[in-house]
């Protein structure tokens, strides 16, 4: 047995030890924990003190939803670039369903769910992979591209859904936004220079 | 929920990839839940085993997310940035896995699919094309993930070796 055979031993040792998983009596105890939990049937003062809090604070979060200025939506923007490491590392091709292309009619996808027209134009500089399929999104219909040989998520939403996504701080990516009739469109990407975004159009 | 218990074993590997090891029961019963929630989703004749793996890695993001937004919000004065593990993709917990300190900083220096792939061969015992399977990438990739991986964490034993 050579050396690295003598460490991989060891390795695999030390790994089985340390990340043994639960027993499969646990796990069917966490199985049958979520399928049919204990119900407490509180009493009706505790039930309609509850249901008045929620009242409050519905009409508090009502309130402040429509007067206070929206603020930038970081966590969603450390979710996309999440989803964009995911691309880049798993390879573009490899997180569409069906593979490059895929079958994928980009318009047709736009208008069944926002009902609006959105296409790439025909002599685009970017290049339409595919949906991403893969990691949460926050909702938003993600595509991924290729703008010259470049990886680009691009994440479109409704207008009313949009609360100006903020990249976490200590990314180097760049996030570019562009609004398209009803939609928003953002780019993700690796270049501050790219205009993936300049391509669509709305006919 | 049967299907969640004989694939009990793939899940917490994939499980203990994201956070850690201490963190696992949790969170396969809050993806337990999710795919309780979800199950009319599942397409019957697709790969469960995949589909079950899909939903631990979500969960394992959002639940990454959220621990690592925590020290944010207590009253110590801590600078987050200066927190082991607190830029998003720095979640998985080495510090309580009984490991030296040199293979545990090893395992959580690897990316998150390449632990996946690590601890699904090693721990899981799952063969290469069974784990390219679950998490939707090619063999060779996967092969490559457990191949690169071994060296890292061999690398990072040798390095103290010779220190």
């Amino acid at each position: 047995m050579n050396q690295d055979d003598e460490l991989d031993s060891r390795l695999d040792e030390q790994l089985r030890a340390a990340f043994a998983p639960p027993p499969r009596e646990r796990i069917r105890e966490i199985a049958a924990s979520v399928v049919s939990p204990v119900v407490v049937r509180p009493s009706w003062p505790v039930w309609l003190l509850a249901t008045a809090a929620l009242c409050m604070l519905t009409w508090v979060f009502a309130r402040s939803a429509d007067h206070a200025p929206r603020a930038g939506d970081a966590p969603l923007g450390s979710m996309w670039v999440a989803a964009y490491e995911d691309a880049v590392e798993r390879g573009l091709a490899n997180c569409c369903p069906g593979g490059c292309g895929g079958g994928f009619d980009f318009a047709q996808a736009c208008r069944q769910r926002f009902e609006a027209r959105l296409e790439i134009a025909a002599d685009a500089a970017v290049e339409l992979v595919g949906a991403y399929e893969g990691l949460p999104t926050g909702g938003c219909m993600t595509l991924l591209a290729a703008a010259d040989g470049e990886p680009v998520c691009v994440f479109v939403l409704p207008r009313a859904e949009d609360r100006r996504v903020e990249l976490p701080a200590d990314k180097s990516l760049h996030l570019s936004r562009r609004e398209l009739g009803d939609l928003i469109l953002y780019a993700l990407s690796g270049s501050p220079g790219q205009n993936a975004l300049g391509s669509f159009i709305a006919p | 929920m049967g299907a969640f218990e004989s694939h009990g074993r793939a899940l917490s590997a994939i499980a203990a990839a994201w956070v850690g090891r201490v963190d696992v029961p949790d969170l396969l019963q809050e993806a337990a839940r999710v795919a309780w929630q979800r199950r009319s989703q599942f397409v019957a004749g697709s790969d469960l085993r995949a589909w079950l793996a899909q939903i631990i890695r979500h969960v394992g993001v959002n639940w990454r997310r959220r621990k690592c937004m925590l020290p944010l919000l207590t009253t110590d004065l801590v600078d987050h940035r200066d927190l082991p593990g607190a830029a998003f993709d720095r979640g998985f917990d080495a510090e309580h896995l009984g490991l030296p300190d040199e293979l545990a900083r090893g395992l959580a220096g690897l990316s998150d699919v390449a632990r996946e792939c690590l601890l699904l061969h090693v721990v899981a015992g799952y063969t290469v094309s069974e784990i390219s399977g679950m998490l939707g990438i090619p063999d060779n990739t996967a092969q490559s993930h457990v191949r690169r991986a071994r060296e890292a964490l061999r690398a990072s034993l040798t390095a103290v070796h010779h220190d």
